[in-house]
């Protein structure tokens, strides 16, 4: 028997690059601020570590860029920003879940109705 | 934490993540970890707690994995193709007739693949290389991928350097001549990787 997974982990799992895309709309973030800003809004179902694959396949498609910067606590730090890509696929994805999420939350009405 | 690290490098090291990359994933991974553990968050709980599995995914979204393993197969698939011709080459046309190549080093490499023994030297360090895969030490796995790849050289330097033995007596001159072989194969090319990967080994490693 397999373990029944939370529906918001599995729905995040498919939403975590536009996530962590807005996450950095914001401003350069390591890691670690990435998942606080997740959490900080909600978003704490997913490990944490999972971010990294998911930060790596963005960098693979350009959609954001790293850095190394030194850090006040203690050694520097990778940071990650958006590129110009990372920001046009960010503001179609805004449309497309705008457009998505209204249809779910239709159907979902009327199956309330009946 | 260090356990964590330590599974994710072990498992960079037994999918062939080269070293520098290995260094960049490590370097992210412990400084985050750092900046979790500041907040209370155990390095577990960061992670997952499939550390193993987190590392493969990581590796793998970056790129990785498939690509060395290409280049991996691809060397070993293209010796052994050309050992085969080489092979082929040396019953057809050359035999020991010492008509081509008289005098010569090349002419006496051609007799040494044409001996019955040598023709051991591609299965056995085939078998280990097996071995090591399944032994997941992708150091020593690589190792034998090199040694066979540079097996010609080797071969040959040995063939030069032993050829004086023959004057003493075939039967002492062919497992000298053996040995030889599989020691500057193994030796030799082990060193170098071990040196190359010391190297490229991160500062704080």
């Amino acid at each position: 028997m397999t373990a029944v997974e939370s529906p918001t982990a599995l729905w995040l799992r498919g939403l975590l690059d536009v996530c962590l895309l807005a996450a950095l709309e914001h401003g350069p973030l390591y890691g670690y601020q990435m998942t606080r800003y997740l959490a900080d809004n909600g978003l704490d179902v997913v490990a944490e570590g999972s971010i990294y694959p998911a930060l790596a396949r963005m960098e693979k498609a350009e959609l954001v860029t790293s850095y190394r910067e030194p850090s006040a606590e203690g050694p520097p730090r990778k940071y990650y920003r958006l590129s110009d890509a990372g920001v046009a696929l960010l503001d179609r994805r805004r449309l497309q879940w705008t457009d998505f999420s209204g249809a779910v939350k239709r159907v979902l009405a009327q199956g309330d109705e009946q | 934490m260090n356990d964590i690290v330590s599974t994710c490098r072990s498992t960079w090291k037994r999918l062939g993540v080269p070293a520098r990359a290995q260094a960049d994933l490590e370097f992210e991974l412990r400084t985050n970890l750092d900046a979790a553990a500041s907040d209370g968050i155990d390095a577990t709980t960061f992670v997952g707690g499939d550390p193993g599995g987190l590392a493969q995914e990581w590796a793998v979204a970056r790129g990785l994995v498939r690509a060395r393993w290409l280049v991996a197969g691809s060397t070993m698939a293209a010796f052994v193709a050309g050992f085969v011709s080489l092979t082929v080459f040396v019953f057809l046309f050359v035999g020991r007739s010492h008509s081509l190549f008289p005098q010569t080093g090349i002419h006496e490499l051609l007799l040494f693949f044409a001996q019955p023994a040598s023709w051991l030297l591609i299965p056995t360090m085939a078998s280990l290389g097996l071995y090591l895969r399944l032994a997941h030490d992708p150091l020593a796995t690589r190792t034998v991928v090199v040694a066979l790849a540079t097996s010609p050289v080797t071969l040959w330097i040995s063939t030069i350097a032993t050829r004086g033995l023959d004057t003493l007596g075939g039967a002492a001159a062919e497992p000298l001549r053996i040995s030889l072989t599989f020691a500057l194969l193994l030796g030799a090319t082990r060193a170098a990787i071990v040196a190359a990967n010391r190297r490229a080994r991160p500062a704080h490693d």
